[in-house]
C-alpha cells in the first residue's frame, strides 16, 4: 500500500472534468472552496453565459436600481466583465446590455457563440412614460428626426463605423432609447470585429428595427463577416443584402437564415458547405432555382415568401427591376425554366417548407426535379 | 498472449493482452516495442490500486472503443453512471481518488470519467464548508475574498 495520504486529485485538468459534470450552481460552491478550486473552475463557470436567465436578469436589474440609488460604484459590472470576459465562450445577450457585458474592455475575445436577442420591454419606466406621452399625443416626424440626430451626436465609437448605419428613424422612441440603441448596435460590431473564432451568430429578427446598415454600407458588412473564417451558423436580421455577396465573404458555412436578401446579381460561384438555408422574406421562384443550382448540398430549404414570377428568367429585363406582382401577363415560372438553370446538377433537397399562399398545385409539378425529397411540409 | 504488468511495489499481475489495452498507455507501449514478452513496470500505480483497475478493464474487455465527443461545450455531459461502474466505484475516498489518478495516468478515458462523476455526485448540493470538510481541503480564502467571489458569480445561483 501506499503510505502517502492521497489529497483530492490534484491535476487541473481533473478537476476541470469533474467540473464539467456539474450544474453553475454547484460551480459557484466549488469556486469558494480554495484557490485552487477556484481558478481551474472559475473559466468553467464562465463558459456560458445567459443574460436571458431569470437569475441573471435579477442580478442585472438590481445593479440598475442600486446603481441608480448610488449604492453601487459604477464600474462594478464593468470591472467583473474585464475580469472574467475572455473566458467566455457562448454568449447570449440582450443587445442593450452588450456594451453593459462587454464594454470597449477588448477582454471579450475568445467567443465561438454569439446570440444577439431583443427585449422590447427592457425600456426604464420612464421611457416607457415618455414614448406613451408621446404616442399620445400624436407626435409627428420632427419630433422623431431630432431624436435621431440627437442619438447620432458625438457617439461615433470606431472610424470603422462611419457612415455604416443610421439608427431607425421610423420608430417613435426618446432620445434616450435611441442613444442606448446606436451604442448598443456599434458594440455589437465590435465584438464581431473582434471574435475571429465565432462559429454560431444568431442576431434576433428585431434587431435591424433599432438601427438599419444603409445600402452603402454593404462592403463594411461583408468584410465583417468575412473575418468569421469558422463561422458555420449564421442568421442575418438586415434586408436587402446580397446573397452571393454574403457566401463569397462566408464560403464555409453551413446553415444560413436570411430575412429579405437582395438579388442584384446571379450566383456564379458554387458553395458545397451550405446544408440548411432559410429565407424570410419575398424571394422569387428562378432565384431559389438560381441559389439551389449553386448550393448542391443544401437539404432543409425554408422559404417563408416565395414568389410564383421567374424574376431572373424573365427576359429584357434587368435583375434588379422584379416582375410587377399584379401583372398577370407575367409569366410563370415553368418546370422547363428550372430544368435549364439547374442543367446537370442534382439537389440533394430532402426536406421543403413553404408559406401557406405558394401554389400548392404549381409548386407540385417542381417536386420530380429533387429526387431526394422526403419531407414537404406547407406554412400557415 | 498474456502481458505482465508490474506495479509499483513489484508484484506482478498477468492480464490478457485485450484486457491490458484498455489502457491507452499500454497499448502504445506494446505498439512501440512489437513482440515481446517482457514485463511493463508501471511505477506510479500501487498493487492495490492495479487490481480494481485490472477488475474494471476485466468487465469492459468488450466494450466498443470510445469515440472523443465532438462538442466543444464542456457542460453537456450526462452524468448517468452504468450501475455495474457504480458499484465498482463503492470504495473509500482515497481509493477513488487512486483510480482516478491511475485512470489519468494509464490513459483509461472510460474509467476517468467514471471517477469524476463519481466525485461530481459527491460534490452536488454542498455548500463551499461541506465540500471542504468531505475533501479535506484548507480554506485558503480570507473571509473578504470568499464574499467577493460569491458577490461576482451570484448569478449562478438557483433562485
Amino acid at each position: 500500500m501506499s503510505p502517502v495520504k492521497t489529497h483530492f486529485p490534484s491535476p487541473p485538468e481533473t478537476l476541470l472534468l469533474i467540473g464539467s459534470y456539474l450544474l453553475p450552481v454547484d460551480l459557484l460552491q466549488c469556486v469558494q472552496v480554495c484557490r485552487q478550486w477556484n481558478s481551474a473552475l472559475i473559466p468553467l463557470l464562465w463558459h456560458t453565459i445567459d443574460s436571458d436567465l431569470p437569475t441573471w436578469r435579477k442580478v442585472l436589474q438590481e445593479y440598475d436600481s442600486e446603481h441608480a440609488q448610488g449604492q453601487k460604484d459604477e464600474l462594478w459590472l464593468q470591472t467583473l466583465f474585464n475580469k472574467h470576459a475572455h473566458h467566455i465562450r457562448c454568449l447570449k445577450v440582450h443587445h442593450r446590455d452588450i456594451f453593459r457585458f462587454v464594454g470597449q474592455s477588448g477582454s471579450c475575445t475568445r467567443l465561438q457563440s454569439l446570440e444577439v436577442f431583443h427585449l422590447d420591454g427592457n425600456e426604464t419606466h420612464k421611457e416607457h412614460a415618455d414614448q406613451g406621452y408621446n404616442i399620445k399625443h400624436g407626435v409627428g416626424l420632427d419630433y422623431v428626426d431630432e431624436c435621431v440626430k440627437e442619438a447620432y451626436r458625438d457617439i461615433i465609437l470606431s472610424p470603422l463605423f462611419e457612415g455604416v448605419f443610421r439608427p431607425e428613424e421610423t420608430r417613435c422612441r426618446s432620445i434616450t432609447s435611441q442613444k442606448r440603441d446606436w451604442f448598443a448596435l456599434q458594440h455589437f460590431w465590435l465584438l464581431v470585429l473582434t471574435n475571429p473564432e465565432l462559429t454560431f451568430l444568431h442576431m434576433s429578427r428585431n434587431l435591424w428595427s433599432i438601427g438599419r446598415l444603409i445600402d452603402e454600407s454593404g462592403p463594411f458588412y461583408y468584410k465583417a463577416l468575412s473575418g468569421l473564417t469558422k463561422l458555420a451558423t449564421f442568421s442575418d436580421p438586415y434586408y436587402r443584402l446580397s446573397l452571393p455577396a454574403l457566401l463569397e465573404g462566408l464560403p464555409m458555412v453551413k446553415h444560413l437564415r436570411l430575412e429579405t436578401p437582395k438579388w442584384n446579381r446571379l450566383m456564379e460561384v458554387t458553395y458545397l458547405y451550405l446544408e440548411t438555408l432559410e429565407i424570410e422574406g419575398a424571394v422569387y421562384i428562378g432565384d431559389v432555382f438560381n441559389i439551389l443550382k449553386h448550393c448542391p448540398n443544401v437539404v432543409y430549404l425554408r422559404l417563408a415568401n416565395v414568389s410564383l414570377q421567374p424574376n431572373i428568367y424573365y427576359e429584357d429585363k434587368a435583375y434588379d427591376e422584379p416582375v410587377d406582382e399584379d401583372d398577370e401577363d407575367a409569366p410563370l415560372f415553368e418546370v422547363e425554366d428550372a430544368k435549364v438553370i439547374l442543367g446537370d446538377v442534382v439537389c440533394r433537397l430532402e426536406s421543403l417548407r413553404m408559406n401557406w399562399w405558394a401554389n400548392f398545385e404549381y409548386m407540385e409539378q417542381f417536386l420530380h426535379l429533387f429526387p431526394h425529397l422526403t419531407k414537404c411540409y406547407y406554412e400557415k | 498472449m498474456p502481458v505482465i504488468l508490474v506495479s509499483s511495489d513489484n508484484q506482478d499481475f498477468k492480464v490478457d493482452k485485450e484486457v491490458a489495452e484498455r489502457s491507452i498507455l499500454i497499448k502504445n507501449m506494446l505498439e512501440d516495442v512489437g513482440e515481446s514478452d517482457s514485463p511493463i513496470p508501471l511505477p506510479n500505480v500501487t498493487a492495490a490500486v492495479l487490481t480494481k483497475v485490472i477488475e474494471y478493464c476485466e468487465h469492459h474487455r468488450n466494450d466498443p472503443v470510445q469515440v472523443p465527443e465532438e462538442t466543444d461545450d464542456p457542460r453537456k455531459r450526462s452524468n448517468d453512471i452504468e450501475e455495474w461502474d457504480m458499484k465498482f466505484m463503492q470504495v473509500d475516498q482515497e481509493m477513488l481518488f487512486e483510480i482516478i489518478l491511475a485512470a489519468n495516468y494509464l490513459d483509461i478515458k472510460p474509467l476517468l470519467d467514471v471517477g469524476c462523476k463519481t466525485v461530481a455526485n459527491i460534490i452536488k448540493g454542498k455548500t463551499p464548508e461541506e465540500i471542504r470538510k468531505a475533501f479535506n481541503i484548507v480554506n485558503d480564502f480570507t473571509p473578504e475574498e470568499e464574499a467577493q467571489i460569491k458577490k461576482e458569480n451570484e448569478w449562478a445561483e438557483d433562485r
